[in-house]
């Protein structure tokens, strides 16, 4: 023990010099800290859009391509029954995806400008971008009795922009429709639509047929033998796509250069931070071989020397670990926006087959603002990452400034203590 | 009979320094007796130091044999020296070498924390030692830098002492200190050996201070040219 709390004091032997590699180490911390944040983030985010499409297929018109508001081509409603009674079907959900209707609120032409109006089965979950779930926080979700009925939800950001609550009355293709539910997501783009009884949707539309369908898997195993059977059924009429290939396998490309640039700034943060650590300890070492010489003249075995360089080797690099995540928990959050910002910029034209794709989304140009609105379908599917000082986090930086002590001190530390001590006195 | 601490026999060493072969020892052989004060003299390079470092197992002899207080050190691997360091062996050294983030009181207790002895005790021995050395109370818990050199050098002989070693090895001790400090460090390593039975052997340029040994080896060329008594005044060589 105290051959520990020696290499504790020894840390402090040359302030100046403490303070120049706490500073160093610290930041090497901070950086790593946030890419390992980031990445964790873009995990779970990717997972939770996982857990919300991966049972899902869509079956499309054939050639549908993103949506079908640009085609003509629409499916018998007759199909949701067909898909129902097939084998690992847990739900099938009907969907009519409107044009982007002029939806009037109490001021028609103020604020009211197009927001997109989805046709869904009452009484099942609402969904929108190609599964992604939104959750009715004020009044009640569509319910099976709703069919045929003029009601809707709304999404919370058209409420707020024309401030309209439960019970208000909203037009729609110039139909009132009764405000009785308002929804939330943690994707932005869903918090602008509109779900309607798709019945209505049909009729306010003038449609005959449904959009889309999707169709729930009993489980993630169901979904690849229901794919096949879907195919099989209704061949070239129909575009069958597993949202857990389509979907996450492109989001997980769109997002590499992300992870790949968190993961190199991860790698080259550890290394920086080793690099120093055994720099430092190289340099102490040599400074002290006198004192080693001494030490083991009166007394001092090889394990003591081991011990007490690497626990100042340790202790030198948890202490950056520490002040680390002090800065992470001041700085992180910005230098993770850094982060997303500069290594998303290509990301856009990256996905011209990306999220626009499997969701409602319009595709470019389909609609007026639809290449914006395309656009910024990954910032939206994946939202922020938000970067917060977690224990896991704090536990992980403290386990790595241990290791990288460990690591970067070990050589030194040796190094040291197979110095010979009549070599080291008479050397001096 | 007198007890024989350390007996060398035909000791030789040789090392490699700067491309060549340097004959440091040249099979020398001689005895210190258990309690006494021997001095080393010789001028500068001619072994002194290398026979210290033997005799206190800092380094091993090339050939020949070395006993202290019974044990072979000439037989020793590295493990079992550091061993025979920790219990038989105290160092003092021209510039103290004391360790500078430490206080004096640690720095004596250093020996006593690397043969596992509890803190309580180890301050307990160190403070004895300290009081013996000569310096003040007051000192005890300052850090080196703000002792003067003959207070270091007083901190330096109770780290040599505080775990009861067979034998003292001091290498020019007073080789840093004026003459009225060096009279007074001689006489504290004197009456270490006559009172406490402690074997002391000091290396040391000053032929004014190996007279107050009761021996001295006149070592040159790595060979011992006479070993002198004080005791019996008499002069023999021991070659």
């Amino acid at each position: 023990m105290r051959n520990l709390y020696r290499g504790l004091r020894n840390v402090w032997r040359n302030r100046s010099r403490t303070v120049i590699v706490l500073g160093i180490l610290s930041l090497a911390a901070c950086l790593g800290l946030v890419m390992l944040a980031v990445e964790e983030g873009i995990g779970s985010q990717v997972r939770r859009l996982e857990q919300q499409v991966g049972t899902i297929i869509e079956v499309r018109p054939a050639g549908a391509y993103g949506m079908m508001a640009v085609t003509d081509t629409l499916l018998p409603p007759s199909m949701v029954e067909e898909i129902a009674a097939m084998d690992g079907v847990a739900q099938v959900s009907p969907y009519v995806v409107g044009r982007m209707s002029p939806l009037t609120g109490l001021r028609p032409g103020e604020r009211g400008g197009r927001r997109l109006v989805f046709g869904v089965a009452p009484g099942g979950e609402l969904t929108v971008m190609g599964g992604g779930q939104v959750e009715v926080t004020a009044g009640r979700n569509l319910e099976p009795e709703d069919a045929g009925r003029a009601v809707a939800v709304i999404g919370s950001r058209i409420a707020e922009l024309e401030e309209l609550d439960l019970g208000d009355e909203i037009l729609i293709e110039n139909r009132p429709f009764s405000v009785v539910g308002i929804h939330e997501s943690g994707l932005r783009l869903a918090a602008m639509t509109v779900f309607i009884p798709y019945d209505v949707a049909l009729d306010v539309f003038g449609l005959d047929g449904l959009s889309q369908i999707y169709v729930r898997a009993d489980s993630i195993g169901y979904v690849d033998p229901l794919r096949e059977a879907l195919i099989a059924r209704y061949g070239d009429t129909v575009d069958v796509i597993a949202q857990k290939d389509n979907l996450m396998a492109r989001l997980e490309d769109s997002l590499a250069s992300l992870t790949s640039a968190s993961r190199l700034g991860l790698v080259l943060s550890l290394l920086a931070a080793g690099v120093v650590v055994f720099g430092t300890m190289f340099l102490v070492v040599r400074e002290r071989a006198r004192e080693i010489g001494i030490l083991k003249a009166i007394g001092a075995g090889r394990r003591d020397i081991l011990l007490q360089f690497g626990s100042e080797a340790v202790f030198l690099s948890l202490l950056g670990a520490i002040v680390g995540l002090g800065l992470f928990a001041v700085m992180g959050p910005a230098l993770a926006s850094t982060v997303q910002q500069v290594t998303a910029v290509q990301a856009p034209t990256a996905l011209p087959r990306g999220i626009g794709e499997f969701g409602a989304l319009p595709r470019p140009g389909a609609v007026p603002g639809g290449t914006q609105i395309f656009r910024a379908g990954m910032a939206m599917a994946i939202g922020t990452v938000e970067v917060t000082l977690t224990w896991a986090l704090a536990a992980r930086a403290i386990l790595g400034g241990v290791a990288l002590g460990l690591a970067g001190g070990l050589f030194p530390s040796l190094m040291a203590a197979r110095l010979k001590p009549a070599e080291v006195i008479r050397r001096d | 009979m007198t007890d024989k601490v350390i007996t060398a026999d035909r000791l030789t060493k040789s090392f490699r320094f700067a491309g060549q072969t340097v004959q440091a020892l040249r099979e020398v052989s001689f005895h210190v007796d258990r309690g006494s004060l021997t001095a080393i003299v010789g001028p500068s390079g001619s072994g002194k130091t290398t026979l210290v470092n033997l005799i206190g197992g800092l380094d091993n002899p090339t050939s020949g044999e070395l006993w202290v207080d019974g044990v072979p050190v000439h037989e020793l691997p590295e493990s079992r020296l550091t061993d025979f360091r920790r219990r038989k062996v105290g160092f003092v050294f021209q510039f103290y070498n004391l360790i500078p983030n430490l206080s004096a009181i640690e720095n004596v207790a250093l020996p006593l924390e690397f043969q596992g002895v509890p803190r309580t005790r180890r301050e307990e021995r160190a403070a004895e030692c300290l009081a013996m050395a000569g310096l003040p109370a007051e000192r005890y818990r300052h850090p080196p830098g703000r002792l003067s050199g003959g207070e270091q050098q007083r901190v330096a002989v109770a780290r040599a002492l505080v775990h009861g070693p067979a034998i003292v090895l001091a290498d020019e001790p007073t080789g840093n200190l004026d003459s009225a400090m060096s009279a007074t460090i001689m006489d504290l390593l004197r009456a270490l050996a006559r009172d406490h039975g402690t074997t002391v052997v000091v290396v040391t340029h000053d032929h004014q201070l190996a007279r107050r040994a009761d021996r001295t080896l006149n070592i040159e060329d790595g060979k011992v040219r006479g070993v002198h008594e004080r005791r019996t005044e008499g002069s023999t060589d021991c070659g």
